[in-house]
């Protein structure tokens, strides 16, 4: 057994086999690539191998527009790569990191000094490799610490182009310690699964750092030579308390270990289970596409308690169409198989800015035009979502959810809204499906006049991470008061009960979507209030289905 | 052309996330549009070489910007580095 100590990431204890990370060696070398399988070393699925120089030695001629257009081609693929994790992040910070990330790769200068190193004979991978370690180089020397850290967001750009280039994809097995040199931001979606994660290098406020710790896999950084000193397969031991690393660890060790996971989870079950008394307790799913709601059936959740329709919107030049959109909905609400939808129309604003819907720059967008504000500024666009709903609901049963009420009366003129697409669409003789009505609540001042809500609408859902940032007066992104974000803060709970209390008198369901749901002590917080609706991303749920049965 | 320098607001820095928006907004102009700091001059759609000009919490840079949109470019951008996080 080796005993090592690092920096405790991404609090957590993870047990499992070590997987040591794929190498791609860099260009001129021997190309050769390390992974688990044997069968991989034997027939490594690098292109590079093939048309490299190993048999001959002789360098190979290279044609710098097919150079060029290998390069294009990755660099292609990279947005495609990060721009389906951003549309599967439910996380802000999450998003706003991967944000970042890909409009470095989309940057333009990075393409330039790619193009002209290829130009003058550089291979597409030589020259990625100039172009974004100098690059790297450059952010090492600046003055300001924040940027200096930077230079590993750049390494992600150049190892995710070069595994491209190479056609070699990370491949990480579920249940594993991820044992890595340097765990770079956009490697941490693909961790989904894994029990824990080991890094060289790094440090606790890199982006890595910080999305890991988000996504709730233990990890610990700066243990150096973890990948020499842990072969692939390795018993390990992660403590993302203490920052202990073990590897091959003893009986003694392991047994210890194994009874802290164990007894954590049993409490949390217990606790919740003799809340709930044999009351049921519905879990939601929360997708952002329409890939995800796949699964819903398959993995037992009583329904889709969010869905975030921007993924229709984000990233598009010109508005979703109303049959585009209708497509995308009937395909969620099929794939739910009769269990209750509940679509949110678009939570749009001015952080997040769509080139068809004129916001201006605001000071402070969490307190601008977003959300049910801005659909209510845009009739046009608001209809057009609303029919497309509206046709959708006549595959199953579905709910129309408003963000960001704050007064009653905007229910109201949403309601006359909806009463216009019913009539367009009458008028095209389609039959509008029935829906219910649905309003977010996760502004202080609805949840204190959710007795006046609930006279208006058919269900209530609380969305706890604007609640509490609105409540708590808190960007939990900025980093000198992230510390005062406590979705259990007596305030933010009062309101989730007086919310709750208010659904009951009326007789309406009142769920609860946001991370806090996830988080087995809030959890039994929301169970304690009265809660008995929740909805959770889709990897949680089987995590939380564990907890209460 | 028209130009303005600018003191950043003293929470805000052109580091990755910030530099992004930034970028997000510049490409909405016509107008080329550099950041100059220290010598040190950026293209204001790309987010590596605004980081490059290491411009931390509150310093001073220079918008530049050259084309039929400038005036209101260089107004839009500025009030993006003065207000800071929102």
């Amino acid at each position: 057994m080796i005993r090592l100590n690092g920096l405790p990431v991404s609090e957590g204890i993870g047990i499992g086999p070590s997987q040591s990370d794929n190498v791609v060696t860099p260009a001129g070398n021997l190309p050769f690539v390390l992974s688990l399988s044997k069968d991989e070393r034997a027939a490594p699925k690098s292109e590079i191998l093939s048309d490299s120089s190993v048999a001959g030695f002789q360098e190979p001629t290279l044609d710098a527009s097919s150079e060029q257009l290998r390069f294009d081609k990755a660099l292609a693929m990279a947005v495609e790569q990060v721009t389906g994790m951003l549309n599967v992040a439910v996380d802000e910070e999450q998003k706003d990191i991967l944000d970042a990330h890909l409009s470095m790769i989309e940057d333009p200068e990075l393409a330039e000094d790619v193009a002209r190193r290829i130009s003058v004979g550089d291979s597409a991978q030589t020259a990625v490799e100039g172009a974004v370690e100098a690059i790297a180089v450059m952010f090492e020397s600046l003055q300001d610490e924040y940027l200096r850290a930077r230079a590993s967001d750049i390494r992600d750009i150049k190892d995710r182009l070069v595994r491209n280039l190479a056609g070699v994809q990370r491949e990480i097995i579920p249940g594993c310690i991820y044992i890595v040199e340097e765990l770079f931001p956009s490697t941490v979606p693909s961790l989904a699964g894994v029990a824990g994660v080991v890094s060289e290098k790094g440090g606790g406020t890199s982006h890595a750092a910080i999305l890991i710790r988000a996504s709730g896999i233990p990890a610990v950084f700066g243990i150096e030579n973890i990948t020499q000193l842990a072969a692939s397969g390795t018993s390990m031991i992660v403590d993302g308390f203490s920052g202990d690393v073990f590897v091959d660890p003893d009986q003694e060790t392991l047994e210890n270990y194994k009874h802290r996971m164990t007894e954590s989870t049993d409490t949390a079950r217990e606790a919740i289970m003799s809340l709930l008394n044999g009351e049921n307790l519905l879990i939601k799913a929360n997708i952002s596409s329409v890939d995800e709601s796949a699964d819903i059936a398959r993995l037992g959740a009583d329904g889709i308690g969010v869905v975030r329709t921007e993924f229709l919107f984000d990233g598009r030049d010109t508005e979703p169409t109303e049959d585009e959109q209708f497509e995308a909905y009937s395909s969620i609400v099929k794939n739910a198989v009769g269990l209750p939808v509940v679509i949110r129309t678009l939570d749009a604003g001015s952080d997040k800015p769509l080139a068809f819907v004129p916001i201006p720059v605001e000071p402070n967008p969490a307190l601008g035009l977003r959300g049910l504000r801005v659909s209510l500024a845009q009739p046009k666009l608001f209809k057009t979502q609303l029919r497309a709903i509206l046709r959708a609901a006549q595959f199953g049963p579905v709910t129309i959810m408003y963000p960001m009420v704050t007064n009653p009366d905007e229910l109201t003129k949403a309601a006359a809204l909806m009463d216009e697409a019913r009539s367009e669409l009458q008028a095209r003789d389609i039959q509008p499906g029935k829906v219910l009505i649905g309003a977010m609540i996760e502004v202080p001042s609805a949840a204190l006049r959710a007795a006046e809500i609930a006279q208006l609408v058919d269900y209530m859902s609380i969305g706890t991470n604007d609640l509490t940032q609105y409540t708590l007066a808190t960007d939990r992104i900025n980093n000198s008061v992230a510390a005062l974000y406590i979705e259990t803060n007596p305030a933010v709970l009062e309101l989730i009960r007086l919310t709750n209390e208010a659904g009951k008198a009326k007789g309406i369901q009142v769920g609860v979507c946001g991370e806090m749901a996830s988080k087995p002590a809030a959890l039994i917080e929301l169970i304690k209030l009265g809660i008995r609706e929740i909805s959770v991303s889709v990897p949680f749920i089987e995590k939380i289905k564990s907890l209460v049965r | 052309m028209t130009e303005q320098s600018v003191t950043l607001h003293p929470e805000m820095a052109l580091h990755a996330r910030p530099a992004a928006k930034f970028v997000q907004a510049a490409k909405r102009f016509d107008a080329r549009i550099t950041v100059e700091k220290d010598g040190k001059v950026a293209n204001a759609i790309s987010p590596i070489s605004l980081m490059g000009i290491d411009a931390g919490k509150g310093s001073t840079v220079i918008i530049r910007a050259e084309g039929a949109d400038e005036v209101i470019a260089v107004e839009t951008l500025m009030k993006i580095l003065v207000d800071g996080p929102g």
